[in-house]
């Protein structure tokens, strides 16, 4: 009964954030800069002679992806994040631990500080769309490739986390050197790219974005039984019959395919990867990644939305960070679960 | 009722006051734009005063004494800054400075310099390559042993914020003289101009640097008037987009200025600001559906490269119909851009450049800065 009554509580949860996901969606799409009349919105999806050009291009080119982009950036940072919880069991966790952010910020880092004077006049511009996407998707390819060399070698999960905590620190300190030899025009461009953006991606590279994205979920999705024995510790899901070196494998992929793709084109986004699945554990109540992967997808999701629409500040001209938005909404919210509800913090 | 008349009268004798102590220090002193210093000659000394010399600075003036290198320094400025002239030798932080020294012909002063990349003298340049000039850092990475070094008469330093009192005062330290130069937040194009009189006077060449500033003064205006009774106004877009942030100068600017000197109707007026400040990507196509001219699009060369910036900028009304021109005809090979260092002292180029884009066949003269993109 009890179990059942569980479960109803459950499907009401999931039914109720659905409906502010679409609420938040439509919001999205509704407010900016420009304001623009939700008669107007309507026509643009069923165009007729009334529809307004301009309107049309803001949505369709400008609102449309960013809210697309929005909703596939808080569904990857969460279910990394969710992983690497597990995975690592820590609640400190998050999509980043890896290195992932650290390998893109170096080769953003190396492009822009280091090699943008020789390229700038030359064939690639620094300013193209896809230039930085690639030089920071190789650059956390290649600590992708460094995190499963040692994870394929290494028994002990811990040894893994303090080796991308060094990796980052050592990739810190080398950004660190090309910051000190650059000037203020390429500071100023190194740290745009920091704070995030999710307003650049456009829909040629988000149908770049979505393949890698839903790749990503599905290996996670594949995954949520190991997740779940992991939780008990590595010995215990050892007896029930988990390969842990493959399984560790797989969701070290799927991390790297999520943040990796996602930093690419929109920067190092901190700070949902490690708070919606926390969330998510004290909204469920529960930690089976049955429920708990799809609840962060939605939840991430639906952050990312909300943190988007006040980015823009809807009806002035200017906007804000999207980075610093996360944070400052974000953060609280996390205080606030910490002091009311003392237990959220472990995984299991 | 009564308070509203004493706070009339209080202001109206401030005001007053105010306007006498203004032209007692000014004694002589013929700005005519620059707002940022301000030079007063008492006798064989020369005092410079500096105001407000960095973003959101507020009441604060700096005073430096310029004292001949023949005559002997007062007592009663023993305490003050000064600053033996004629310099001899210099390092400039700042490549706009370097604008200045190259009209008073003074190149050979120069000893040291900050970003040696950005730098389009060729003169400079070449003294660079020879080692005669040093590159000494930038900012808060000066590297104060190349500094002491070089035995400079003088640093001229420009600082963004207030934290650049740290390092001058690390260079004062060290006992070498250092000037703040404030002409990059001067709102008029020609009261950055007329810091040419500021540089002149260190070198005891103030006759020449107000030649100098007069004719182009006497340039600028003519063009102005040429267009300013032109009803028909191109509207201008400014910038390009860093990621989704679009960075636009403010409608008091530098550039907002010019481009309203030459007869243009910049987009972003209505923000009164001098500093730059960021607008969403929609708000900028919203301008760029309204645009003639699309002008200073950061490094962008070609159509083709403005569209692999950015898909979006298909969509952008000015790019099939409007006119678009950047400002780098005159880039060095390691990417100095001269519209910021000559552009700087002459201030009528770049104004005849503007009027020639705006008004084709108005002035003929070609292209200095400015490049059509094609």
């Amino acid at each position: 009964m009890k179990e059942e009554n569980k479960r109803k509580s459950i499907r009401w949860v999931f039914i109720l954030l659905g409906i502010l996901f679409i609420l938040l969606f439509i919001s999205d799409l509704l407010l900016g800069s420009i304001i623009i009349p939700l008669k107007q919105i309507v026509l643009v999806f069923f165009p007729t002679a009334e529809t307004n050009e301009t309107f049309r291009t803001i949505i369709l080119e400008f609102r449309l992806p960013k809210a697309l982009t929005a909703i596939l950036t808080g569904a990857a940072l969460s279910v990394s994040g969710l992983q690497m919880q597990t995975v690592f069991r820590n609640p400190l966790a998050g999509p980043f631990v890896l290195g992932i952010s650290a390998g893109a910020s170096l080769g953003v880092a190396l492009f822009v500080l280091g090699f943008s004077s020789v390229l700038v006049f030359g064939l690639v511009s620094v300013t193209g769309a896809w230039t930085l996407a690639i030089v920071a998707w190789t650059g956390s390819f290649l600590v992708m490739l460094l995190v499963l060399y040692v994870s394929a070698r290494v028994n002990d999960i811990m040894t893994i986390l303090i080796l991308g905590i060094l990796f980052s620190s050592a990739v810190a300190a080398i950004v660190s050197i090309l910051q000190y030899f650059s000037n203020e025009s390429m500071l100023k461009a190194f740290v745009i790219w920091t704070m995030g953006s999710l307003g650049s991606v456009t829909n040629s590279q988000l149908s770049v974005l979505t393949p890698a994205i839903l790749a990503g979920i599905i290996l996670a999705l594949v995954k949520i039984k190991d997740l779940n024995a992991f939780l008990l510790g590595e010995n215990y899901a050892r007896s029930l019959g988990v390969r842990i070196i493959k399984s560790r494998i797989i969701i070290f992929l799927s991390t790297s395919l999520l943040a990796g793709t996602i930093t690419a084109f929109c920067g190092p986004i901190g700070f949902i990867g490690i708070a919606v699945p926390h969330i998510c554990r004290v909204i469920f109540k529960t930690s089976n990644h049955l429920i708990l992967i799809p609840a962060v997808i939605l939840t991430g999701s639906i952050v990312m939305l909300f943190s988007d629409i006040l980015s823009q500040l809807p009806g002035m001209q200017t906007t804000l960070p999207i980075n610093s938005v996360t944070a400052i909404i974000g953060i609280p919210v996390i205080m606030w679960m910490i002091i009311r509800n003392k237990k959220f913090t472990s995984v299991a | 009722m009564q308070r509203i008349i004493i706070f009339y009268i209080l202001v109206f004798l401030l005001a007053g006051c105010s306007n006498k102590i203004n032209q007692a220090e000014t004694g002589g002193n013929s700005n005519h734009f620059a707002r940022g210093f301000q030079i007063k000659k008492s006798g064989d000394i020369t005092k410079l005063t500096v105001f407000n010399p960095w973003e959101k600075a507020q009441n604060i003036s700096l005073e430096y004494f310029l004292v001949n290198k023949n005559l002997p320094v007062p007592d009663s400025l023993s305490s003050k800054k000064i600053i033996r002239t004629p310099i001899k030798n210099i390092i400039c932080l700042s490549t706009s400075h370097l604008g200045f020294i190259d009209v008073l012909n003074e190149n050979r002063a120069v000893v040291g310099v900050s970003g040696s990349n950005y730098i389009s003298n060729a003169d400079i340049l070449k003294r660079i390559n020879s080692g005669e000039i040093v590159d000494v850092g930038y900012g808060q990475n000066l590297n104060y042993e190349v500094i002491v070094n070089q035995h400079t008469d003088l640093v001229m330093v420009y600082g963004i914020g207030s934290e650049v009192t740290t390092y001058t005062k690390k260079l004062e330290e060290l006992g070498i003289p250092v000037i703040m130069n404030a002409e990059y937040l001067e709102e008029s194009p020609l009261g950055k101009a007329e810091w040419i009189k500021f540089v002149g006077a260190l070198f005891e060449k103030e006759n020449e640097a107000g030649r100098f500033f007069d004719e182009i003064k006497s340039d600028y205006i003519a063009l102005q008037k040429k267009v300013y009774n032109k009803t028909n106004r191109p509207k201008v877009l400014v910038g390009s987009p860093y990621k989704d942030s679009w960075w636009v100068p403010g409608g008091n600017s530098y550039l907002a200025n010019l481009i309203s000197d030459a007869g243009g109707d910049y987009l972003g007026k209505s923000n009164l600001s001098h500093e730059s400040y960021v607008i969403s990507f929609e708000n900028a196509f919203v301008w760029a559906n309204e645009a003639d001219v699309w002008i200073n699009m950061g490094n962008l060369s070609s159509k083709n490269e403005v569209l692999s910036a950015d898909e979006r900028f298909e969509n952008f009304k000015v790019l099939k119909d409007g006119k678009l021109f950047n400002n780098i005809n005159k880039m060095s090979e390691n990417g100095g851009n001269d519209f910021w260092e000559s552009g700087t002292v002459f201030p009528n180029l770049v104004l005849r450049d503007l009027i020639t884009i705006f008004y084709p066949g108005l002035v003929e003269e070609e292209l200095v800065y400015y490049k059509e993109i094609k």
